[in-house]
């Protein structure tokens, strides 16, 4: 419709007052619209119109994330952007998202996170809390400890942070979760202070991430979780020594995704039987079994990544997505009443694996026969056969939509 | 005790409200679509009058939300069917009519469309010079040009073409 009969034929209804085609919205309106765009484009709206001149700047989410900056730059930024965070404290304006991610920590950006982190937790009520430092292994930031006084916090995410340290330390996380009832996500990466993360009745997470990389050559051995989270929807564990599940349910988990965790063949008796919902399943490279069985009426993607050879048992009745990727031929009997599902296969991808055709290719076969009611590809990126046939040259073999 | 308990449900499913619009129409929606908006629940909380008067939504706007109301109260309907629903609810409508549709959702409080169609707003306006923005929302600069330079300068970093990463 053409616009100038769009407008007249609101003037025209006289119902609703006339207004041009933006500007008039309520300011929580403009302010979620201005949410989606970045925070430079938001500000450039400043040039508008009068209306416009401060709704740029005074949306409620307060975001600063650069991955490359120089140290000069990044000071200058913070500076402006501090100077933002002063005009929402002065006008009462509220924070609901408090996300910086910065490349680096110096005693600039640590002096001006100071000032800003009780300011937003504590004054301003901010719901989802997010410090990201990219650069560095080790965590330079000590975070306050207004953390544990955060009563409207939904969602943490930290990397790379340190936590000031609360005595016994397996009560830290705790602590937090018992200082922040409301909190549904939580996103650990790499920080000190958070090697334990034990919880006992989390009722109100639905999500948590933990990422234990950095930490591992510090404190390998330090490092565990134990989460009772009745309501948890998906969890994701990465480089983590003790994960600590027998015995939980997690009637809700949708998703889970565990890389470089170790597991027994118990841990699969309890996907099979503790996780009724759980529909998305990636183990990476994890260790500790050389052979399991797991029985699932719920999963419908399931990927293991493994770098030894397995034996497995899999029943997964309503599969759609199968994928395996390992460097050895792995033993697998696979049942499913699902008509349609595909898996995908790819083997060595090393090229210093030498490999006995003459039992590999029974193998494959079997491995195949066993996946043969899905739609399979095939991949075989570094297959060395030292095989006169093939004068010991790399061939690279890629079969897709085997039936 | 078993009676009771299988009639709840089915009752209360069956029951219907009658929303009516500004323009005077009037549109027969299930209690269950009704009170996915804050607002229609708490009236419907208060009284008993299964007759509710929307005097700022107009016809067009109000059959839109009504329709959303439906298919998300739908349970048999998947989270994913109810995800595609939305991104093609709101494609290919016009800024006034999701402009209308923004403020219907601010006042009926159903957030999740309110969220879908800032975003969708928010996506017109995306990557586009302020002049643009200006010519297509009929926004009268009421800045002297002195003025709009001095912001400019105010916050030049904004403007400062170098930092075209920034998202």
């Amino acid at each position: 419709m053409d616009k100038q009969a769009a407008k007249r034929r609101r003037e025209e209804d006289g119902s609703i007052l006339s207004m041009d085609r933006i500007s008039e919205l309520p300011q929580s309106i403009l302010h979620q619209i201005l949410s989606f765009l970045s925070r430079r484009e938001a500000i450039q709206t400043c040039v508008l119109s009068k209306s416009w001149r401060y709704l740029g700047s005074t949306r409620p989410n307060f975001e600063f994330r650069e991955r490359c900056l120089n140290a000069d730059k990044q000071t200058f930024l913070l500076s402006v952007m501090d100077k933002i965070l002063h005009r929402y404290h002065d006008q009462k304006i509220s924070v609901q998202k408090f996300i910086v991610e910065i490349p680096m920590v110096n005693s600039e950006s640590i002096s001006f996170l100071e000032k800003w982190i009780p300011l937003v937790l504590l004054n301003m009520g901010v719901t989802t809390f997010s410090l990201k430092i990219f650069w560095g292994y080790r965590p330079h930031i000590a975070l306050p400890t207004v953390v544990y006084k955060a009563e409207f916090l939904k969602e943490l995410n930290l990397a790379r942070c340190k936590l000031s340290q609360i005595n016994p330390l397996d009560q830290t996380f705790e602590k937090i979760m018992s200082s922040c009832p409301l909190i549904e996500y939580v996103h650990l990466d790499g920080c000190e202070g958070l090697e334990t993360v034990k919880v006992n009745k989390a009722h109100n997470l639905k999500g948590f991430y933990f990422n234990g990389y950095y930490l591992m050559s510090k404190k390998e051995d330090g490092l565990s979780i134990e989460i009772d989270a009745p309501t948890i929807e998906s969890m994701s564990i990465l480089c983590c020594p003790n994960w600590f599940h027998h015995h939980k349910n997690f009637p809700y988990l949708k998703c889970l995704h565990l890389d470089y965790v170790p597991l027994s063949t118990k841990s699969f008796d309890s996907f099979s039987c503790n996780y009724p919902s759980l529909e998305e399943l990636s183990l990476q490279y994890c260790h500790g079994f050389e052979e399991f069985q797991l029985s699932s009426r719920s999963i419908k993607h399931l990927a293991i990544w493994v770098n030894r050879s397995i034996k497995a048992a899999i029943g997964a009745t309503n599969i759609l997505y199968f994928e395996f990727r390992s460097d050895f031929l792995p033993s697998i009997t696979f049942t499913t009443t699902s008509s349609e599902w595909k898996s995908d296969i790819h083997l060595p991808n090393r090229s210093d694996i030498h490999i006995d055709a003459s039992s590999w290719f029974p193998k494959l076969n079997e491995l195949l026969k066993a996946l043969s009611h899905s739609e399979i590809s095939l991949n075989i990126p570094l297959l060395v056969v030292p095989d006169t046939t093939y004068g010991g040259v790399c061939k690279t073999v890629v079969v897709e939509k085997l039936r | 005790m078993v009676t009771t308990d299988e009639k709840g449900p089915l009752t209360a499913k069956k029951k219907s409200v009658i929303i009516r619009s500004c323009d005077g129409d009037e549109f027969l929606v299930s209690e269950s679509a009704a009170v996915l908006s804050t607002s229609l629940k708490k009236i419907l909380e208060e009284k008993e009058d299964r007759l509710i008067h929307l005097s700022d939504i107009d016809n067009k706007t109000l059959a839109m939300v009504i329709a959303y109301l439906s298919t998300h109260a739908d349970d048999g309907l998947s989270d994913d069917l109810k995800r595609s629903f939305d991104q093609e609810f709101v494609s290919g409508k016009e800024f006034d009519v999701l402009k209308y549709l923004v403020l219907a959702t601010d006042t009926l409080q159903v957030t999740c469309l309110c969220y879908t169609v800032a975003k969708k707003m928010a996506d017109i306006m995306k990557n586009k010079l302020v002049e643009w923005v200006r010519r297509e929302f009929d926004i009268q600069n009421d800045y002297t040009p002195e003025a709009e330079a001095e912001i400019r300068r105010l916050d030049a970093w904004a403007w400062d073409d170098r930092q075209l990463e920034d998202d």
